[in-house]
C-alpha cells in the first residue's frame, strides 16, 4: 500500500513539473535563454532537473527528521538516537562508529519502518480522499522546488539561474501553489470522519487565511525594492541578484523579515502555530486516523515544507547563495563561484532548518485564539505598516 | 505563445453553462455561491482569452478586477449564510422564503 | 505535446465544474472546484496569461476556497442526494451541450476575430510580462482601481458587521 502511495505520488508529481515545466521554458525571465517548449530533449532535461531538485529537497526533508530528534536531545540533555546501525557499515573503522553515534542510519529504520507496517484504512474514513489527503500535502512542495534558484553561474558573462523553470512570476507561484499544501490538511481533517481531525483541519483552514495575508503583506517591500532596476521583479533569481554585493533584505527591511518568518512557522505548520495537530489537546490533529506511509508521508511533507519555506525565505531575505552581506563570489572564478554559490544556499538551508528546530523545542504553543489574535491584530497591522514606510522611503 | 481563440472561448462558455444551471437547479446555498463563483471564473476565463488574442494587457486586469469582485462577494455571502445558520439552522435556499408569503 | 496539456487542463476545467454539481457533500463540491480553478488557471498558462493564473490560484484556492471549506465545517456537512436518474439526465444534457459549443467554437472564434482591433488572433506577449499589468492598472484602470479597493474594503466592514454577535445577545448569554 504504502510503496502504491509513493508512485503515485512520484507520478503525480512529474506531472505537475512537467507542465509547470513546460510554459515557463516560454516564460523565461529577460537575460535567460528561451527555448521551444516542445522540444523532447529539453523536456526530458527538465524532468530530469526537477528530479534533481526533488532529490535534493527530500534528502534535506530526511536528514531534517534526524536532525530534529538530534537538537531536540541536545537542548533537552539527551544524547538522542545514537544505537542503530547496520552490521556493515559499523565495521568501517572510524567512519561506522561516527554514523552511528550521528544517528544518521536512524533514517533508514525509521522509513523502512514506515513502510514495513500493516497500512490500516479505517472503517468510517472517506476511503478515496483518505489516501489522496498524504499525497496533496507533499505534492506541491515539491512542485515549489522547481523555481528555487538554488544558485547562479556564469556564461558569456551574463549571469543565470541554477533552476528548473526560471518563470516570470516565480514568486508569485511560489507562494500560491506553496498554499496548496493546505488542501491536503483539510483532506485529511475531513476525510478521517472523526472529530479531533476534523477540529485540526478547522483550525487550519482559519489559519491559513489569517497569516497569509501577512505573508504577502512582508513580501510586497520586497519586490517594490527589486523593481527599481530588475525588469521583472517577481522573479526570484532577479530577487536574489539584487541582494549580491548590496544589503540583504533582511538588514533594509528587519521587520518585513520577522513578518515573513512568522507567517512561514504558520504556513508549515511548525510548532509556535502547529495548533492544528496539536497533540496535547487534539491526540494529533488532522492525521490522527493515519498510519504507517501514510503517516510517513505526512511526516516528511512537513519537513519538505520546512526546506522549501526556508529557501522562499533565504532567496527573499538572506541574500540567496551571496555569502555575506555586500559580498558576492566574483563572477571570474567561474565554475567554482556557481560550485561555492549553490554551496552557500544549502549551508543557508542547514542553518534555517537548525533554526526551525531550535524555536519548535524552545517556545511553547499558542493556543488558537491567541494565534488568531496575533495574525489579525498585530501582524496584519504591522505588514500594513511595513508596506506603506517602505512605498513611502522609496517615493520620496 | 500560441493562442487559438476557441480553444479557450469554448470552456469559458461551458463554464458559466456549468455554474449557471448549478445556481438555477441547486438547492443548497453553498453550493449555489460555488456555482456563480464558477460563472464568474468562467467570464473571467473569456475576458482574459480575448486579452490575449487582441494582444492587449487591459483585458487581463479586468480579469483581476473581476477577482477583486469574486472575493468580496464571496465573503460577504458566507458571512451572511453563517448568520443564517445561526439564526435557523438551515442553509436551504427554499426554507429562506419568510418574505415570500 | 502542448495539445496534451491543454486537454488535461481543458478536462480538470469541465471535469470539476460538473463534480460541483453532482457531488452529493459541501467539501467534495469544494474540491471539484479545487480541480476547476487549478484547470482554469492552467489554461491562463497555456494563452500565456502567468500573472492572472498565479493570482487565480492564490486568492481562489488559497483564499476562497479555504473559506467555502471553513464555512462547511462550521455549518457541517450535509449530503444532498441527487437521483440517480436526474444526474444521468444531467450529464446526458451537458455533453450535448458541451458537443454543441465544441462544433460551434471555431465559427464563434472565427466571427469574434472579425470584431477584434487588431483583426487576427495572435501573439499575446503583453499579457506575459508581469509589469505591464502595473502599468494598465495604475495608467489606464485608476478608477476601477480604486473603485474596487473601496469595495474591497466596504466588503470588509460588512463582513465584521454581519458575522460578529450582537453586544446585546452575547450580553445576554453571560447572563445566563
Amino acid at each position: 500500500m504504502g510503496v502504491e502511495v509513493f508512485m503515485t505520488n512520484i507520478l503525480l508529481n512529474s506531472l505537475a513539473l512537467a507542465a509547470a515545466g513546460v510554459p515557463g521554458g516560454a516564460a523565461a525571465a529577460p537575460g535567460a535563454v528561451s527555448t521551444p517548449a516542445c522540444d523532447w530533449v529539453e523536456l526530458l532535461l527538465r524532468v530530469l532537473f526537477s528530479l534533481v531538485a526533488i532529490i535534493v529537497v527530500m534528502s534535506f526533508a530526511g536528514l531534517s527528521v534526524v536532525a530534529e530528534r538530534k537538537v531536540c536531545a541536545y537542548i533537552q540533555g539527551r544524547y538522542g538516537p545514537n544505537r542503530t546501525a547496520i552490521p556493515w557499515v559499523l565495521a568501517v573503522p572510524v567512519l561506522g562508529k561516527f554514523l552511528q553515534r550521528a544517528g544518521l542510519m536512524q533514517l533508514v529504520a525509521d522509513g523502512l519502518k514506515f513502510l514495513f507496517k500493516e497500512d490500516p484504512l479505517p472503517a468510517h474514513v472517506n476511503k478515496v480522499w483518505y489516501v489522496a489527503a498524504p499525497v496533496i500535502s507533499l505534492a506541491p512542495v515539491l512542485v515549489v522546488a522547481c523555481v528555487i534558484p538554488f544558485g547562479v553561474y556564469w556564461s558569456n558573462g551574463a549571469a543565470m539561474p541554477l533552476s528548473v523553470a526560471n518563470i516570470d512570476v516565480g514568486l508569485l507561484f511560489a507562494l500560491a501553489v506553496g498554499a496548496l499544501g493546505v488542501y491536503g490538511t483539510i483532506m485529511a481533517a475531513w476525510s478521517s470522519n472523526s472529530k479531533f481531525p476534523y477540529i485540526g483541519g478547522m483550525r487550519a483552514c482559519a489559519q491559513v487565511i489569517s497569516y497569509e495575508l501577512t505573508m504577502a503583506l512582508a513580501v510586497l517591500p520586497v519586490v517594490m525594492f527589486v523593481a527599481r532596476d530588475a525588469e521583472s521583479p517577481l522573479n526570484l533569481f532577479e530577487i536574489g541578484r539584487a541582494q549580491s554585493a548590496s544589503a540583504w533584505f533582511c538588514l533594509a527591511q528587519p521587520l518585513g523579515a520577522l513578518l515573513f518568518l512568522i507567517a512561514l512557522f504558520v504556513e508549515t505548520n511548525r510548532l509556535p502555530f502547529d495548533i492544528a495537530e496539536s497533540e496535547t489537546d487534539l491526540v494529533s490533529g488532522f492525521h490522527t486516523e493515519y498510519g504507517s506511509f501514510k503517516f510517513g508521508l505526512f511526516y516528511v511533507g512537513e519537513y519538505g515544507h520546512m526546506v522549501v519555506g526556508s529557501a522562499l525565505f533565504i532567496t527573499l531575505f538572506l541574500g540567496a547563495w551571496n555569502p555575506l552581506p555586500w559580498l558576492a563570489w566574483p563572477e571570474e572564478w567561474g565554475a567554482v563561484a556557481a560550485v561555492l554559490s549553490v554551496l552557500t544556499f544549502l549551508v543557508k538551508i542547514a542553518a534555517m532548518l537548525f533554526f526551525f528546530i531550535w524555536i519548535r523545542w524552545t517556545l511553547p504553543r499558542f493556543r488558537y485564539d491567541q494565534a488568531m489574535n496575533l495574525g489579525w491584530r498585530a501582524l496584519l497591522p504591522l505588514g500594513v505598516a511595513n508596506l506603506v514606510f517602505y512605498m513611502l522611503w522609496l517615493g520620496f | 505563445m500560441h493562442c487559438q481563440l476557441s480553444e479557450f472561448l469554448a470552456p469559458a462558455l461551458m463554464l458559466f453553462a456549468t455554474g449557471f444551471a448549478g445556481a438555477v437547479l441547486k438547492k443548497n446555498a453553498i453550493i449555489v455561491f460555488m456555482c456563480v463563483e464558477l460563472m464568474l471564473v468562467g467570464a473571467m476565463l473569456a475576458l482574459l482569452s480575448f486579452a490575449a488574442a487582441n494582444g492587449d494587457v487591459n483585458g487581463g486586469v479586468y480579469a483581476l478586477f473581476v477577482m477583486a469582485i469574486a472575493a468580496a462577494e464571496v465573503a460577504v455571502g458566507l458571512a451572511i449564510l453563517v448568520r443564517l445558520f445561526r439564526l435557523r439552522g438551515v442553509v436551504d435556499v427554499r426554507d429562506m422564503n419568510s418574505l415570500g408569503d | 505535446m502542448e495539445a496534451a496539456v491543454y486537454y488535461v487542463f481543458l478536462a480538470m476545467t469541465l471535469g470539476g465544474a460538473l463534480g460541483v454539481l453532482l457531488t452529493p457533500g459541501y467539501v467534495g463540491a469544494a474540491m471539484s472546484m479545487l480541480a476547476s480553478m487549478l484547470g482554469v488557471a492552467g489554461l491562463m498558462l497555456m494563452m500565456g496569461a502567468y500573472f492572472p493564473a498565479f493570482v487565480m490560484i492564490s486568492v481562489y484556492a488559497g483564499a476562497v476556497l479555504v473559506l467555502f471549506v471553513f464555512v462547511v465545517m462550521l455549518v457541517g456537512d450535509a449530503h444532498e442526494p441527487v437521483r440517480l436518474w436526474r444526474k444521468f439526465a444531467f450529464l446526458v444534457l451537458w455533453a450535448a451541450a458541451g458537443a454543441v459549443v465544441g462544433l460551434y467554437a471555431p465559427e464563434m472564434s472565427s466571427w469574434a476575430e472579425s470584431k477584434l482591433a487588431s483583426g487576427v488572433s495572435g501573439s499575446s506577449g503583453a499579457l506575459e510580462v508581469a509589469k505591464n499589468y502595473g502599468y494598465a492598472m495604475f495608467k489606464n484602470n485608476m478608477l476601477a482601481f480604486q473603485i474596487s479597493g473601496l469595495l474591497l474594503l466596504a466588503a470588509m466592514v460588512g463582513v465584521i458587521a454581519v458575522a460578529k454577535e450582537p453586544a446585546v445577545r452575547k450580553r445576554r448569554r453571560e447572563m445566563v
